[in-house]
Order: C-alpha cells, then structure tokens, then sequence
C-alpha cells in the first residue's frame, strides 16, 4: 500500500527496499526460444541459471502464439527439441504441436538443471559502474530483485536492456512504426487432404488470386486485412487425414503498430480477433476442405516480429543479408531473406531500396524475395540482387545462408549482458529476415553458451574469444555453416572450400 | 539414378526449408522456382519430409526426370 501523494499531476513512490529472491550466475529474461535454448545452454555448461517467463509457458510465439512453424536452419538445442517432438508425434512438415512444445521445453529445462519462474515480469534492471548486476521483477510474491553475474535479454522487447540503458532503434526509419503484427489461429473440422489436393493448393498456395477476386464483393473486408495467406500449418498429432484435421493460420495483421504501447497492444489483440473471426467465415465459405470447419482459438501471444533493436558491438545490414557478408565471429546462420510484413499496408516487402552504381535499386536478398507481395515502382521485374543483375541473370551463390555475428548480441554500452531473439543489433531489413523461429533459437543458444563461457574464462562476455565459442557451439550441433565454408581459426573443424 | 524422383508438385511458397536441410546441395531455387537437381540428390527424404508444403513428391520415374518448377505464385 502507498499513501496517496501526488506532485504535479503524478503519484509520488516513496523509496523501498527489496528483497532478493535470489543470486544466479545467469538470468534470462523471457523464456521463448531464444530465452529458452539461452537458460538450457548456460545451465548444461554448469551455471547457475533462472528464466524469467511472463507468460505462463516457454516456447513464446512458438506456442502461446501458435507460430508452430519452425523455419531455419536447424541444430543443437533447436534440432534436439525438433526430435523430442518427433518422439511424441509433435512434429510433421515442420509444423509443431504447440501444446507438446511446452512440455519438451519444460522438460529439456528441468533435464539441464535450469530454473524458470513464469508469471514473472522484469520491470527494471539493476547497473552497477555500467554492467548490469540483476533485475527487479513483479509476481504474484511482488516485487523483488533478482542478482545475476550475466543476463541475457531475450524478451524480445528487449526490454532489461532498454531499462539497463542501452542504445536502441524501434520500426523502420521515418515513422517508426513496426512490422504488422499478427494474431495467428486455429481452425478444427478441417478436410487437410482435401484442401490439398486442391487447384487452389496446387496453384495459387498463397491465396494471392483468391483474395484479389473477391476483393470486390461481399468479401472486401478481408482483403483489407492482407492479400495473401502467409502459412498455413497442420496440427501435428491429431486426428490427421480424417477430415477433421486442425490447422494454424497466419493471415491477420494490424497495421500502424506501437508494440511498445499498452493501449496499442491491446488494440490490436481485440482487432486480431475480430479479424480471426471475420477470416475464419471467409474460408468456410471459399476454401476448398474447410466447409466444416469452425474457429478453435487465437493465440495467447500476439505475434510481434521486431519492436526494440539494441545497438550493438555491430549492427547487421540489410546489405549484409544481400550480398552474405560472412563475419568471422558468427554464431549462427540464417537463409531468411527480408520478410517485413506491411507496417502499413497489406502484402510482405522482400526487397530493400539501395544504391547500385549510383542508381536507385531494388535488391533481393535472395531468390525467396520474389515471392514479395507488395512490389517496387516497375514490379516483379526490376527486383535484382546486390550486384544489379535481374531475371535469369541474378545470382546468389556462394553461399545460401548469411552469418549473424556475435557481435550482434553484444550491446554497446552495458556489460554483462547479451541480447538473443528478435531485438538483435540490426538495421530494419535486417531484422526482418533474422526472426524465423529457430534463427532465434539459435541465437538464444549463443548468448547462453557466450554467458556461460564468459564467467568460466572470468572476462566480460565481449572479450569472449570468438573462436572459442564457436567451438562450444559447433560441439553442442549448431549449424555455423562449417560444411560449406571456412571459418577462420576453425579450419581443423571446416570441410568446406574458403 | 532410375527409381524415385524428388520434384515439385505444387503448394511450394519458396520457403527455403528444402535447401536448409538438403545434405548434398541438390536443391536450387531461382526465378522460375525450385529445381531438385535429380544427379546431385541421394534420394534421402529429408527435402520431403520437412517441407512445410508437403509440396515436394517422391515419384516413381524411371529416365531423365522432368523439369521440376516451384509454384510461381
């Protein structure tokens, strides 16, 4: 209880102290894939380690959010929990069984001694001579703080770094607005099979003719909310073929996001649903396999793709993922090219505006970035890669993967802390192709696994040597693109050609 | 190598998963869509298996395999 006391319009908190709930060598904050491989990594390497969840599950969009679609390069803990599922038939095509999801994570967890405390929300970070020392958090046992030799930030927000004070950038450049955000949902009573054997499956996946056709009819309202279907997975594990599948959708989006606003957050949960409810008639009435079906639910978790991005020791380009610039400290690689879902507009923007000998280009990062749904002046046509060439002439070799360095999860001012997820050290574009489900699983494994080895060696985590936790990495399965490549200082373990 | 042939059958969204998980490299994706190179792959399953599109088809051919095309949306 505070007495009420007010000072120029606000109400005045007196000072108190706080009990210390406990002393860890890692806290991770939030425990969604990134956080989750992060807290398992440090606690396999033998720290002490807490994951700090505000919801009530790991696995953050990946099962609250019904994002069960794990894209991107898959190895070490994102690959050992891509097997646990295969295991309880929770993983097919890449679609995972959200529920299932939370138990595997609960489990590797418990497995690799990590604690995790949900409904526990970080409101502030403690500093101490500019390294952060701990966080304050609030719960159902109130306020506390929580001491930490390192953290790790994978809230996604990037919100103890922010309180740390780091540097930060939030949406594109201009106006600031975010990526649309997307409130995915289920739908039972669904004919899969059906569906696809479809013409529409078969030749228009996307959905791109069928929302254009009917944009003019009774249906307009939904082809204000996005042009085309973004994916569409099936509930692994369930009744399966049988005409009564179950299916996860992404196709809402609010536009003109603030995620970082309360008010706007919730805006847009309540627009999600009445935009899930609207789309699930639409699909009853047009989709082939769906005439029985009926809307299960909506995620838990709103489907944010990028609010803060920390500036780091390096900031990653979008020109970085044009022309695959390798980094020799990377710690993970990733193929997804620029993905920036209409920040205020429908369709997906998979191009970025650069300068190509003096002239106004639009570069793709690769050959998935034909596949955009909103377009440049001139269209489909005038899309090239970084080297200017277009159509048949345009060439992404060699490589097909472009590197996230370490670098990217240091942020520049704080020490003894790291950043791993979507509020990596990234431009815009960027961003855009680095937050794939396992991109951050990944980059969730690095910071822990760099956490860890930076108390083991006694140096702050950016004097971590680079190649020795690329080692670390490449022994626990992660995939740094050593069979395609040469990694500097790590030739002995490359099969690849320089 | 005669017997099954690895090829797009349609659904496919360029999401890139094949090429990912593809141990030989056979998988190539440009701007008539994905192409599974019939010499390079070894016939493992995995492009097959992990597709979120379920739109790569194992089929039985004997001979040169046909041009495999990704759906071009």
């Amino acid at each position: 209880m505070i007495e009420l006391k007010t000072k120029r319009g606000k109400v005045c908190e007196p000072a108190r102290q706080l009990a210390v709930d406990g002393e860890y060598d890692v806290v991770v904050v939030g425990g969604g894939v990134a956080g989750s491989a992060a807290g398992i990594a440090a606690a396999r390497m033998g720290c002490k380690t807490l994951i700090l969840e505000r919801e009530s599950a790991m696995g953050g969009l990946a099962t609250l959010g019904l994002v069960n679609i794990p894209l991107d390069y898959a190895g070490g803990i994102g690959q050992e929990w891509l097997t646990a599922l295969e295991e309880v038939d929770g993983h097919w095509h890449r679609h995972s069984d959200p529920e299932k999801h939370k138990l595997v994570l609960d489990r590797m967890a418990a497995e690799a001694g990590c604690a995790v405390l949900y409904h526990t929300m970080v409101v502030d970070s403690i500093v101490h001579k500019g390294a952060i020392c701990g966080v304050v958090v609030e719960s159902k046992s109130g306020r506390q703080a929580i001491l930490a030799r390192r953290v790790v930030d994978a809230s996604g927000d990037a919100d103890a770094a922010a309180f740390a004070g780091t540097e930060f950038a939030v949406g594109r450049p201009g106006d600031g607005y975010t990526q649309a955000c997307s409130l995915e949902f289920r739908m039972g009573g669904v004919d899969f099979d059906a569906y696809k054997a479809s013409d529409l499956n078969r030749n228009d996946p996307k959905w791109i003719r069928l929302i254009a056709q009917v944009a003019g009819e009774e249906w307009a309202h939904i082809a204000a909310i996005d042009n085309h279907l973004n994916w569409m997975t099936h509930l692994p594990g369930r009744p399966q073929h049988c005409g009564k599948d179950e299916v996860s959708l992404c196709i809402c989006h609010s536009r003109r996001c603030r995620p970082l606003d309360n008010r706007d957050l919730t805006r847009m949960y309540i627009e999600g649903r009445e935009q899930a409810d609207a789309m699930w008639r639409f699909i009853k009435a047009k989709v082939p396999g769906f005439e029985n079906c009926w809307l299960i639910d909506t995620g838990t978790l709103l489907g944010v793709r990028d609010s803060r991005r920390v500036l780091g020791e390096y900031v990653l380009t979008g020109w970085d993922i044009a022309c695959r610039k390798y980094h020799d400290d990377v710690i993970t690689i990733s193929k997804h090219g620029y993905d920036i879902h209409g920040p205020d507009a429908v369709g997906n923007i998979k191009w970025i505006e650069a300068e190509i000998d003096g002239k106004t280009r639009y570069v793709i990062g690769n050959a998935a970035g034909l596949n955009s749904s909103q377009f440049p002046p001139g269209g489909k046509d005038v899309l090239c890669d970084y080297q200017g060439r277009t159509g048949k002439e345009m060439n992404f070799t060699p490589l097909p993967f472009y590197d996230i360095p370490y670098r990217s999860l240091l942020p520049a001012k704080v020490d003894n802390l790291l950043v791993a997820g979507r509020c990596l050290s990234a431009d815009f574009p960027a961003q855009s192709g680095s937050r794939l489900i396992l991109a951050c699983t990944n980059m969730g494994q690095a910071a822990g696994t760099a956490a860890a080895l930076s108390l083991a060696c006694d140096v702050a985590p950016r004097k971590v040597d680079p190649k020795q936790l690329q080692r670390k990495l490449i022994a626990a399965g992660m995939d740094l693109g050593q069979t395609t490549r040469v990694i500097p200082g790590l030739e002995d373990l490359c099969c690849g050609k320089g | 190598m005669a017997g099954k042939v690895y090829r797009i059958r349609g659904g496919c969204v360029l999401c890139e998963t094949c090429r990912i998980v593809c141990p030989v490299g056979a998988v190539s994706i440009d701007v008539d869509g994905v192409h599974i190179d019939p010499h390079a792959c070894i016939r493992c399953g995995k492009c097959l298996a992990n597709c979120p599109g379920e739109a790569i088809e194992a089929a039985e051919e004997d001979g040169p395999a046909k041009e495999m095309k990704g759906n071009e949306e």
